[in-house]
């Protein structure tokens, strides 16, 4: 879906009328929109947005690899105000919502947000694998050889 | 602010199915515990608990709402490695098993886990151990209570701080009107209703989606969680295991365990234990993956569970894992609530405050740290700071340092208590700093290694030759 744009003359108009304006299809308020972490690094992140007085409203989350949201896919639609990400391989992800009211006005889209999955190195995950391991191994071997040194009463 | 605003149960039937299960387990909790007058009775059921309800008690109380709703959040965040990760869980119960043989056999009159490390490494270990085990109990506590607030939250939409007040509150109740008894016959009946509902959403489960799909949009949507190389992933495996161990082998819950089963039941009952056990997070954690496949928004990893389950199996799945969750979490829950308060009157209140305390007034203070703990827990969980994994995994830093200096401690005469306290405090800082600086997957694992080198090297610079006999302290003369 394109972006919304403003109107390239609206600068000119004093904040107030603006603001004093009727809209057929836009409402007020501006969705807010989070991120648990600005880089995931393990792939997995959530989004949570909402907006002021906008009880019943139906969000729209919209996820896009360019930010410009040129290619933008509808991540999800519904009442709810948070999605957890996961399993993202590494790259930047971008995002913006919208709301619709009950009465069919939708807000401006939120502020984009844009987050970055870059998952540790391989090597420092291995090394800590390994080292997991031999702690593990190292206690078995201390708790059996322990058993069998210690069959008869203390 | 609620963050999801679909639900499956109606508030009221919710509220109903919480009201008949706590009626049920306040009933029992009365029952088991009516002719527990004395301490040792209240406090570890007299020292008889037998090999099926050993057994039961164990695997019940090992399989916590954690279980059932941390394994799916696990699955769901890292993948294939955080479900199987979490079924290395297991591996705490089962090396658990000899220990318990032998904490039983040297330690005949013994209480807490406090008493181990207070006769074998003296007063400073005691004091840093005690700091540890206290606050891992209540992360643990809170994160339990948490759990039945996002439990009720996430089936029926109840708000989160009501579902997490009732569900704390049914758990102390029950605790305090029954004692050790009360708990451990719950845990039993709580066992088989986790069994049978498990059993019930995998029959459903099967029938209703295939593998291919989950599959299918696994690759599609977040192929990570298929892979066998995420680093995040790797990273866990092992540190969920020690983190397990840490938790089982420092925990009073399991400690008091070993004290209350019958001679040579011990062993037994935490190897079955550990084998019933293994399967229940695959199972829990497959579901989680199914939600992709079903188009379904998940609002909070905590709540992946719940949200397939009666996504995929409606208004049945939400019963049974309404039912089989509150099951899980109160096993667990009046467990910890006992072993604490325990831990808390032994060691702290009567050996530091009141030595010459008679057994009327600790067992009278015992249930008053109960409700006490409850109380604090209840403040705790009501500002949901973290998702369920991420608090519990907090304190496996702290746990998982205690790992050595307990299984050395009860095999090795030479671990001194210079090491042993270098080996938790020193565990603890590197956990801390590692689940900070990496992530929430390294904490124990980094804290169990360091705390090993610690203990290995300390034993072999300074060996002392410790008496056993010393751990047969006679029991105390209230």
């Amino acid at each position: 879906m394109p972006h919304r744009h403003v109107p390239p003359a609206l600068w000119a108009i004093p904040l107030s009328a603006v603001l004093l304006l009727p809209s057929p299809t836009l409402a007020q308020n501006v969705p807010t929109l989070d991120s648990t972490t600005q880089t995931a690094r393990a792939g997995y992140y959530q989004l949570r947005w909402g907006m002021e007085d906008a009880d019943g409203a139906i969000y729209r989350l919209e996820e896009s690899r360019s930010a410009d949201f040129q290619t933008a896919q509808i991540l999800y639609e519904g009442a709810d105000r948070a999605t957890v990400i996961s399993g993202r391989s590494d790259g930047t992800f971008h995002y913006r919502v919208q709301a619709t009211l009950p009465d069919t006005t939708r807000s401006p889209w939120s502020s984009p947000l844009t987050v970055e999955v870059a998952h540790h190195s391989l090597l420092q995950a291995l090394t800590l694998f390994v080292i997991g391991a031999v702690v593990f191994l190292a206690t078995l071997a201390l708790i059996v050889t322990g058993t069998r040194r210690h069959q008869e009463p203390a | 602010m609620s963050i999801q605003e679909t639900a499956i149960l109606e508030p009221g039937l919710a509220w109903l199915l919480i009201a008949l299960f706590t009626a049920l387990y306040v009933g029992l909790g009365w029952f088991f515990g009516r002719r527990d007058k004395e301490l040792d009775q209240f406090v570890l059921a007299g020292r008889k608990v037998g090999l099926a309800v050993g057994t039961a008690t164990a695997m019940a109380t090992w399989v916590t709402s954690n279980t059932t709703m941390m394994a799916p959040q696990l699955a769901y965040q890292i993948g294939l490695w955080g479900m199987i990760g979490y079924a290395l869980g297991s591996v705490g119960l089962l090396l658990f098993a000899p220990l318990a043989k032998r904490i039983r056999l040297l330690m005949p009159h013994g209480y807490t886990s406090g008493d181990f490390v207070r006769l074998r490494y003296g007063h400073l270990a005691w004091r840093i151990f005690l700091a540890i085990s206290i606050f891992y109990s209540f992360g643990w506590l809170v994160s339990l209570g948490m759990a039945g607030g996002v439990l009720t939250h996430a089936l029926s939409g109840i708000p989160y701080w009501q579902g997490m007040t009732v569900i704390l509150a049914a758990c102390v109740a029950y605790t305090l009107i029954g004692g050790f008894r009360a708990v451990i016959g719950t845990d039993f009946i709580q066992s088989i209703l986790i069994l049978v509902g498990l059993v019930a959403i995998a029959w459903l489960v099967i029938g209703r989606i295939g593998f291919d799909e989950i599959h299918l949009s696994l690759q599609l949507e977040r192929p990570e969680l298929l892979t066998l190389l995420m680093p995040a992933a790797i990273m866990f495996l092992f540190n969920n295991l020690l983190f397990g161990m840490g938790e089982i082998f420092h925990s009073n819950v399991w400690w008091t365990r070993a004290y209350s089963f019958r001679e040579g039941v011990g062993m037994w009952a935490y190897l079955l234990a550990g084998i019933f056990w293994a399967p229940i997070p695959i199972v829990a954690g497959f579901i989680a993956l199914a939600a992709p496949a079903l188009g379904v928004n998940i609002p909070a990893a905590d709540m992946v569970g719940p949200i397939v389950a009666s996504e995929l199996l409606g208004l049945a799945g939400a019963i049974i894992v309404l039912v089989m969750v509150f099951a899980a979490l109160a096993s667990s829950l009046d467990s910890l609530l006992a072993a604490t308060a325990m831990l808390v009157v032994r060691d702290i209140y009567y050996r530091h405050l009141r030595p010459q305390a008679t057994a009327a007034h600790l067992r009278t203070a015992t249930k008053v740290t109960i409700l006490l703990l409850g109380i604090i827990a209840w403040l705790l969980c009501l500002p949901r700071i973290t998702t369920l994994a991420e608090l519990l995994h907090f304190t496996g830093a702290f746990v998982a340092s205690t790992i050595w200096p307990i299984a050395a401690g009860l095999y090795w005469r030479r671990t001194n208590r210079i090491g042993a306290s270098l080996a938790m405090v020193m565990g603890s800082l590197a956990g801390i700093s590692a689940y900070f600086l990496i992530g929430f997957y390294v904490g124990a694992l980094v804290g169990a290694a360091v705390s090993m080198v610690i203990v290995l090297l300390t034993t072999w610079l300074w060996p002392q030759s410790f008496d056993w006999e010393t751990l047969k302290e006679p029991p105390p003369r209230h």
